[in-house]
């Protein structure tokens, strides 16, 4: 029994260590490349702004925008609605999930320098509308 | 049988007391009940993208809302066995519960971003599943042993993509720095909160290329807990360390790693008489 059960740990573990040489990232087979890349300091977001009739700004939570705590589920949700060309569907379901104070959402895309963004220099370099709506 | 062949069969099988994967069982499932309470919405929920992988590859589009009710409920009630010390019921649910987690989590990593830190969770919990069909002791440390290295070829695969993927350029040119300040501008932008250690941290830059060493030296450095249970321990806690700076900074928690699960089995696999070095 026990030559068998060190087999199934070789195996097992050969399994888990192929991606090393492969790159392959699938689950659980994993390369694990999280983090991996080395980043540019510029980066691109889709996200969604919304504005009350007066047309200030309204905040929204990470749940109103993508439907997610997760903000890694949330940059792909929203990376894959621009991709698919479903920003105005993207955007109707936001609109659902707004706040009543919101009259206006937007989807863009906007391009950030980061770490200007984490020392306090919050305006985008670019900003690109992909879509609007109105919520009622 | 002996020679080398022979050590390295009773290694990879080392004679263990059941109560110590017991220990870890109860734990990874007090900790698996949490996770599953938490994330119940996005577990249970249909996804917009459908972009399959594993299991599901070949699948179409999600699965019913119902069957993955049902796979959560399954999983609920055998973390609550495992956490409650109930034997019997552990037993019976362990082969579905062990189903039900590879196709629930797997559901969840196949809305177009895998989710890697569900991995090493995901993996134990079979094993988990897999110890509590037996009360052999060779079975306990088998369990034991083949967890720890799971967990330590995790880490050194991160170790591997980052020099694969980034190069040295991961390591000379800031990259934890901008992954740092990635991570509070995508929390900003997305409607999150940012953690307050990031803007400092990124204007001082300590984030540089001594803890980039720090952070590769720990995942490649991985091999180093298997020696024995000084060193597993020792290394455990510098992953842990490093798991509680990443959520310091960026506010993203490896639960699995920082509530010392993925570790459990590192050091319980050593012998109790590793203590020191093997002569």
């Amino acid at each position: 029994m026990r030559a068998t059960l060190a087999l199934v740990s070789v195996a097992t573990c050969l399994t888990f260590l192929a991606p090393a040489l492969t790159g392959d990232d699938d689950f659980p087979i994993s390369s694990h490349p999280m983090y991996a890349t080395a980043r540019s300091d510029r980066a691109e977001l889709i996200t969604a702004e919304a504005f009350d009739s007066t047309g200030a700004v309204v905040p929204l939570t990470m749940e109103v925008i993508a439907a997610t705590d997760d903000p890694l589920i949330a940059e792909q949700r929203m990376r894959n609605a621009a991709a698919s060309d479903d920003a105005d569907g993207t955007c109707r379901a936001i609109a659902d999930r707004a706040p009543d104070s919101v009259t206006r959402i937007e989807i863009v895309a906007v391009v950030y320098d980061l770490r200007a963004f984490v020392s306090g220099e919050t305006t985008p370099a670019t900003r690109q509308a992909l879509a609007e709506c109105t919520t009622r | 049988m002996s020679g080398p062949t022979a050590s390295w069969i009773a290694w990879l099988v080392p004679q263990r007391d059941v109560r110590d994967v017991r220990l870890w069982s109860r734990w990874a499932g007090a900790i698996l009940l949490g996770y599953l309470v938490v994330r119940s919405q996005a577990l249970t929920s249909r996804p917009q993208t459908w972009e399959p992988v594993g299991v599901l590859a070949a699948t179409n589009g999600p699965l019913p809302k119902l069957v993955l009710i049902g796979l959560w409920a399954i999983s609920m009630i055998w973390a609550l066995a495992l956490s409650l010390r109930a034997r019997r019921f552990e037993r019976i649910l362990s082969p579905a519960a062990a189903i039900a987690l590879v196709v629930l989590l797997t559901h969840r990593s196949s809305t177009g971003q895998i989710l890697w830190f569900d991995i090493l969770m995901l993996v134990h919990l079979v094993i988990v599943a897999i110890s509590t069909l037996s009360n052999d002791q060779l079975v306990a440390g088998w369990v034991l042993r083949l967890a720890g290295l799971i967990t330590v070829i995790t880490y050194v695969l991160a170790g591997v993509a980052k020099l694969r993927i980034g190069g040295t350029a991961w390591v000379a040119q800031g990259a934890l720095e901008t992954h740092i300040a990635w991570s509070a501008t995508r929390l900003e932008v997305l409607g999150g909160t940012a953690s307050p250690f990031a803007g400092p941290l990124v204007e001082l830059g300590v984030a540089s290329t001594p803890l980039a060493l720090v952070v590769l030296a720990i995942e490649l450095g991985a091999p180093i807990a298997l020696i024995n249970r000084r060193l597993a321990l020792l290394w455990s806690a510098a992953a842990w360390l490093m798991h509680v700076g990443i959520a310091a900074s960026m506010f993203v928690v490896f639960h699995w790693p920082l509530t010392g699960a993925a570790f459990v089995p590192l050091v319980l696999a050593a012998s109790r008489d590793e203590w020191t070095d093997r002569p």
